[in-house]
């Protein structure tokens, strides 16, 4: 395996009205290629400060961070919106679709944004409906549609560059069981099929699908969890039918 | 192990083996494990107390086999205990003890017995997640792994509210004297 993503005492500080707030003091983190990652921890930890500074939303106090062996914290606003638009998918507990953009342009979007022809735009954008099984829906709003397809929207629009790392913010924050289960189903998916996940959740079970979870608290890496991920894709994908999420 | 018993016989009769049969089908791997033995001691604990009853019955080419089954006596109880309301285990998790009583010892660091248990819980609710991907599992099974997986769950976000508020506290907490 492959290190694909490194924190290296990242530490974040808010300045407000003269005093200041530390959201991170000094993370160390090596997420590897192909890996499942679950960032756990209590409100105000400091997880989707984390999570913002890896996607390139805003950039850590001190530290570095390197995204397959290049250092990306230094770069300025465009540049990491290039990075972020080229290799990071992003998927939000609140979907963030775009409401008078169709399911099927949603998706595209990024893709042409990233100098991807129309052509092949489409094409990946085909792909993607399929496999996340909203085909049907690809003329509709988004506001049309359940929470739980709106989020296979998101995943769908996060993946149409074939990201490096996959992150999501409490990506089934929003949503109901059984759309949860779907949810973690598909990235499961995903993952098994190589892609790298980083995902911030308060959710036990959704969490327990990872790989390794990593205990977040008072801006310090408190523990980790290695889980042992046995068994081949379809047993991997029966464990989580049967969630109680 | 009385009532279950009790349970398990009461539709039909049956030897010690079957009940260890029906007990390993109905309820899979999610109850923890039973040996033969158990089960023959419970049914002679509950035939001297004349809830159930026993006759032996031959068996062509093996040795007879005794066979169990419910008294009235028997049965009015099973009924009884299954009609009563029960009290909730609340506060009887040993965890739950450890941790607060840590905390007045000062020793060991409550976060960090927070984090050994977190992962002893994970590792649970995943062997839960294994146990609930099994399709042939009987709905009783089912109902189990049910209870197991949402009573670990209550325990991690416990746990995640005991690392909250100790963490709030050792923060604002003046000086320590």
């Amino acid at each position: 395996m492959t290190e694909l993503l490194m924190l290296k005492e990242i530490g974040k500080t808010y300045q407000t009205n003269g005093t200041s707030l530390i959201a991170l003091r000094s993370i160390n983190i090596v997420v590897n290629s192909g890996e499942f990652v679950a960032i756990m921890g209590p409100s105000g930890c400091g997880k989707s400060t984390m999570l913002n500074l890896i996607a390139g939303l805003d950039a850590p106090t001190t530290g570095e961070i390197y995204l397959a062996g290049k250092r990306i914290d230094t770069l300025n606003e465009t540049q990491r919106a290039i990075v972020r638009r080229r290799h990071i998918g992003v998927v939000f507990q609140a979907f963030n679709l775009i409401g008078n953009l169709t399911v099927a342009d949603n998706i595209e979007l990024p893709a042409l944004i990233a100098g991807f022809s129309t052509k092949q735009a489409r094409v990946r954008r085909g792909k993607l409906l399929e496999q996340l099984g909203i085909a049907d829906k690809a003329g509709a709003f988004p506001a049309n549609l359940s929470g739980g397809e709106q989020q296979r929207v998101a995943i769908a629009r996060s993946l149409v560059n074939t990201p490096q790392v996959l992150l999501a913010d409490e990506p089934t924050g929003n949503l109901d069981t059984e759309s949860s289960r779907e949810v973690m189903i598909l990235l499961s998916q995903y993952n098994i099929e190589g892609q790298t996940i980083v995902i911030v959740t308060h959710n036990h079970v959704v969490a327990s699908c990872a790989s390794r979870i990593i205990h977040i608290r008072d801006g310090l890496v408190a523990n980790e969890t290695k889980v042992d991920v046995k068994g081949d894709y379809k047993s991997v994908l029966s464990r989580l039918i049967s969630l109680e999420v | 192990m009385r009532y279950p018993i009790l349970a398990l016989l009461a539709n039909k009769p049956a030897h010690g083996y079957e009940l260890k049969q029906i007990f390993d089908s109905r309820f899979g791997t999610i109850w923890p494990p039973i040996n033969a033995g158990q089960i023959y001691n419970t049914l002679s604990a509950l035939e001297r107390d004349n809830l159930v009853q026993s006759k032996e019955v031959p068996q062509r080419g093996s040795p007879s086999r005794r066979v169990y089954e419910l008294t009235q006596k028997g049965r009015i109880m099973l009924e009884e205990w299954l009609e009563e309301t029960s009290e909730s285990p609340t506060l009887k998790e040993e965890f739950i003890i450890k941790l607060v009583l840590a905390y007045i010892v000062g020793k060991p660091d409550p976060l960090i017995i927070i984090d050994r248990q977190r992962q002893e819980y994970f590792k649970e609710i995943r062997e839960i997640n294994d146990l609930a991907a099994n399709k042939s599992n009987e709905i009783t099974t089912k109902l189990l792994i049910g209870a197991a997986s949402l009573y670990i769950q209550a325990l991690l976000k416990w746990l995640d509210q005991c690392e909250e508020e100790l963490t709030k506290y050792v923060r604002n907490e003046p000086t320590i004297t």
